[in-house]
């Protein structure tokens, strides 16, 4: 129980960092109207559903793996060493896993509200749809959480952890992209099946961190 | 590796090869003669899998043990794992074309096998990197085994969840192989020995190339 409610208060406390500094939460949302304007401006409305969701996710996933990006690249050697003696390696990744899982699901309905407005909806199922985009936002930051830092600790730049990520985001694409398309022709008992497996992916994730990250962390 | 083990290799290959080109297969309509392609590509990608098994073994022993020895077997089985996909996927696509009057489809299996070629070209380029010996063993070790578990998730479970249409044998209403009726228990006798054979050479090739590396390795601390 402790050990859950220090995770939440470094949940809180990343977010008032955030709030502090602005230009994260920012950038993020200004990266998914950019490319879904210039989305827009290359395609134009699109009916057809399968290039819908299509189009949805490539949109979602590369916001997501830009902002996820971030999640080690702020601290200093001075807050690293801070870190290392304030948390156990098990609650920091959980913490940021859960912070970025939050921030991008949140960032994720949103972008996918602009997309509704700019693109309009073509079929039926909305809720449906909202709680898959957060799922599968959810389940991709979590994944690009841990290769950010794998790809702080190697050394590198964003670059990196887009390229260790984006293939093994595939799973979680193929799962929400399938489940959007079900949701929108009005399949939502195979959808909710695609929920279902987004969230077991997630816990995947989510425990392979876990188990993972204190070796990438002890030095 | 044991000289036993390569003896085995050289004996299985011998029957292998040979009765790949010249010994009799059931004809099936469309395959005709390119079902000899079984023992080249569906072995590749039964070996690639166990050796990949091997390496992600190796990078949890690592792990524990942190001896650098099981961090070099690790990655000269991943390359050579790398290699036999590669082959799997050359292979697959001359058959895709005789078969499916194409090079590429929209195919669960060969996404799946794109995407763990390219999950393990970015563990190579993970590795190059990184500089540190100690660091890159670490992180390369963490990395293949998250990439692992995924690839499994990818290739084993979402294609049997999903009902995506797929053109390989037994899957999407296609009959498999072991369904043919008139499927020569020859054909079994050369399949299965393949498998065995082409795992036995990779692991061969990952020694070699290990000792290799090793030997470059210390003969350049020496100067």
């Amino acid at each position: 129980m402790n050990n859950l409610r220090l995770i939440w208060t470094w949940i809180q406390h990343e977010w008032r960092m955030e709030l502090r500094q602005k230009a994260g939460i920012q950038g993020a949302l200004l990266y998914v109207v950019v490319t879904l304007v210039v989305a827009y401006q290359a395609i134009g409305a699109v009916q057809d559903i399968e290039t819908w969701v299509g189009l949805l996710w490539i949109i979602l996933l590369f916001s997501v793996v830009n902002s996820s990006s971030r999640a080690f690249s702020a601290e200093g050697t001075g807050k690293k060493i801070l870190l290392y003696f304030w948390l156990k390696p098990g609650q920091l990744i959980l913490a940021r896993m859960g912070y970025q899982m939050m921030f991008n699901g949140l960032t994720g309905i949103m972008g996918f509200s602009m997309f509704g407005i700019l693109m309009g909806i073509p079929g039926n199922g909305v809720g449906m749809l909202v709680l898959l985009v957060a799922a599968g936002s959810a389940a991709a930051a979590a994944l690009g959480t841990f290769m950010a830092a794998i790809a702080s600790v190697a050394g590198n730049g964003a670059g990196l952890s887009a390229v260790l990520g984006l293939p093994l985001m595939v799973p979680t694409l193929m799962a929400a992209s399938k489940g959007s398309i079900f949701c929108l022709q009005g399949g939502i008992s195979q959808a909710q099946m695609y929920l279902a497996m987004l969230l077991l992916l997630t816990t995947l994730v989510v425990s392979l961190g876990y188990i993972l990250f204190p070796y990438l962390w002890r030095d | 590796m044991k000289n036993y083990l390569k003896i085995a290799a050289i004996l299985t290959m011998i029957w292998v090869i040979p009765m790949a080109f010249l010994g009799e297969v059931s004809v099936q309509p469309v395959l005709h003669e390119t079902i000899r392609n079984l023992y080249w590509h569906v072995t590749m990608w039964f070996s690639m899998f166990v050796l990949l098994l091997a390496a992600v073994v190796h990078g949890i022993v690592y792990l524990r043990t942190n001896n650098s020895l099981n961090d070099e077997k690790s990655l000269a089985l991943t390359q050579v794992a790398l290699v036999y996909g590669l082959i799997g996927i050359a292979t697959g696509m001359i058959w895709a074309r005789f078969t499916w009057d194409t090079f590429w489809t929209k195919d669960p299996q060969l996404n799946g096998a794109a995407i763990t070629i390219l999950a393990y070209l970015a563990y190579m380029v993970l590795r190059s990197s990184i500089s540190d010996a100690r660091k890159r063993a670490e992180i390369s070790a963490v990395y293949g085994i998250f990439a692992f578990v995924l690839m499994v998730v990818l290739i084993v479970i979402l294609p049997r969840m999903q009902d995506v249409d797929s053109l390989h044998p037994g899957k999407g209403g296609n009959p498999g192989f072991g369904n043919y009726k008139d499927l020569k228990n020859d054909m079994r006798l050369v399949f299965y020995p393949a498998i065995l054979g082409w795992t036995l050479m990779g692991f061969w090739m990952a020694n070699l190339s290990f000792r290799i590396q090793r030997l470059t390795r210390n003969t350049n601390a020496t100067h």
